[in-house]
């Protein structure tokens, strides 16, 4: 009679065991799922971009504009200035900046 | 079936020239000028001014002026040309009580009771401000008489004020830039006259009927009619020397008539609208009551970041004649003409001298 008692406990312990590992690994199985979802989703939120003018050293043109950032390049662009300036511009070409 | 092929030869040449005619765009007459003047060799002579210097130029009655952005608290340094001291910092940066965010250059100036006086713009605070020089000087410290509202964004539908001139206490000219409407075209760029007791609009000059669109050129749209533009002392004329055609128009403040005089460089107003290359030709401008000083390039565009040197000073009197052609030893940054005492004075972009010469001596004696 006690040996039966004990070998029922021990199934059941080990059989809650069991369950609950195997809920975990779902979960993380689920949140592993999600995340790689994520990461290979190429739909994500577009960035508003505005046009920004590049001063000029030495220049025909001045005028009030928003200027880029100076260190606007290739690779890189900075969030557009809220205020004007008045100063000296490319006249053949702007570049962008995030609104 | 040779006449078929002449009518559609004729048809083809008709298409391909879709050039408008400079009647249809410009709002004034265009007269063809002699081009050919007098040239003459100059060396100026150098001025080193005790303190940083560098940025817009303004001068009046040996009071040289900077609009200086690299200046840490103030937007202006002004010097003395003759004890070359600095005189003081003046116009608070900022976005206090009498601050500016930004500043416009000075264009010119105005004496009201025997003040000296200018106006400053910032185009953010959508107003200019009377500054008085005469006070700030004797005080030390930067008087503002007053704040006139001139709303841009909403008036002109977003279009900034480019240049100030200040006709007297009461009249100002103010030049509405051009601005994209599109990557080949731009609304065009013309002058408000307005009260300057109220900031009120009293009326509009047009210099130009048409815009240009062109979808060849590599240059910004709105560039195409810039100018760089200086009033006549007495204030009864502008002088516009535009940039990207050899041509100097002139208005007559009272009439509003506005005359185009026209170098021969073969580039015409129409030429805009063509894949012919734009160079840059007058591209700085000062005057005085008896004549207008350009600087003048003629030459293929420089580079974005290049900074070329330019060394040809052509000078007009007010009927738009070429009256003298100046090759100076130095390269030329900016211009500008105290006609009180007869100087004209320029910036190099190569070093911080002050270059200055009699205006007399430019006009007068030998030439080559």
């Amino acid at each position: 009679m006690k040996k039966n008692i004990l070998a029922t406990t021990i199934a059941l312990a080990a059989l809650v065991g069991y369950i609950t590992y195997e809920t975990q690994s779902n979960t993380q199985i689920e949140v592993f799922s999600a995340n790689v979802e994520a990461l290979a989703d190429d739909t994500g939120e577009a960035t508003e971009v505005g046009t920004c003018y590049i001063e000029q050293p030495f220049t025909s043109c001045t005028d009030w504009l928003l200027f880029c950032d100076k260190d606007t390049d290739n690779n890189h662009i900075y969030p557009c200035p809220k205020d004007k300036n008045y100063r000296g511009y490319s006249s053949m070409c702007t570049d962008r900046c995030t609104k | 079936m040779k006449t078929i092929y002449c009518v559609l030869l004729l048809l083809v040449l008709a298409s391909c020239n879709n050039k408008g005619q400079d009647t249809d765009i410009f709002n004034g007459d265009i007269i063809n000028i002699e081009e050919h003047a007098p040239e003459k060799e100059v060396e100026f002579k150098k001025l080193t001014l005790k303190g940083l210097n560098f940025g817009n130029l303004a001068i009046h009655d040996s009071l040289v002026f900077f609009m200086n952005p690299k200046l840490q608290s103030k937007w202006f340094q002004l010097f003395n040309c003759h004890t070359l001291d600095e005189m003081g910092e003046f116009v608070g940066k900022g976005n206090g009580h009498e601050e500016f965010i930004a500043v416009g250059p000075i264009w010119n100036f105005y004496t009201e009771n025997n003040e000296l006086k200018t106006l400053i713009f910032d185009g953010n605070k959508e107003s200019v401000s009377v500054w008085n020089i005469t006070k700030s000087l004797t005080s030390k410290s930067t008087i503002i008489e007053k704040e006139i509202k001139m709303p841009w964004k909403k008036e002109n539908r977003g279009a900034c004020f480019n240049e100030l001139l200040i006709k007297d206490s009461c009249t100002l000219y103010a030049k509405v830039s051009a601005t994209p409407i599109n990557d080949y075209d731009a609304s065009l760029p013309y002058y408000q006259i307005r009260d300057l007791r109220n900031g009120e609009k009293i009326s509009d000059i047009h210099i130009f009927k048409k815009s240009i669109v062109n979808k060849q050129t590599k240059f910004l749209p709105q560039t195409f009619f810039y100018s760089h533009d200086a009033m006549k002392p007495d204030g009864s004329k502008i002088a516009q020397a535009m940039l990207h055609v050899p041509q100097l128009n002139i208005i007559d403040t009272k009439s509003k008539a506005v005359t185009g005089y026209r170098m021969n460089e073969n580039m015409s107003l129409s030429d805009l609208e063509t894949s012919k290359e734009l160079k840059p030709y007058f591209i700085r401008i000062c005057a005085d009551d008896n004549y207008i000083y350009t600087v003048f390039c003629g030459k293929a565009a420089w580079k974005v970041n290049e900074v070329p040197c330019v060394n040809h000073i052509y000078i007009f009197d007010w009927e738009g004649h070429l009256v003298r052609k100046i090759i100076t030893k130095h390269c030329i940054d900016e211009i500008a003409v105290d006609g009180i005492n007869k100087i004209l004075y320029t910036t190099s972009p190569m070093d911080e001298k002050l270059y200055y010469i009699k205006t007399d001596e430019l006009i007068t004696g030998a030439t080559l």
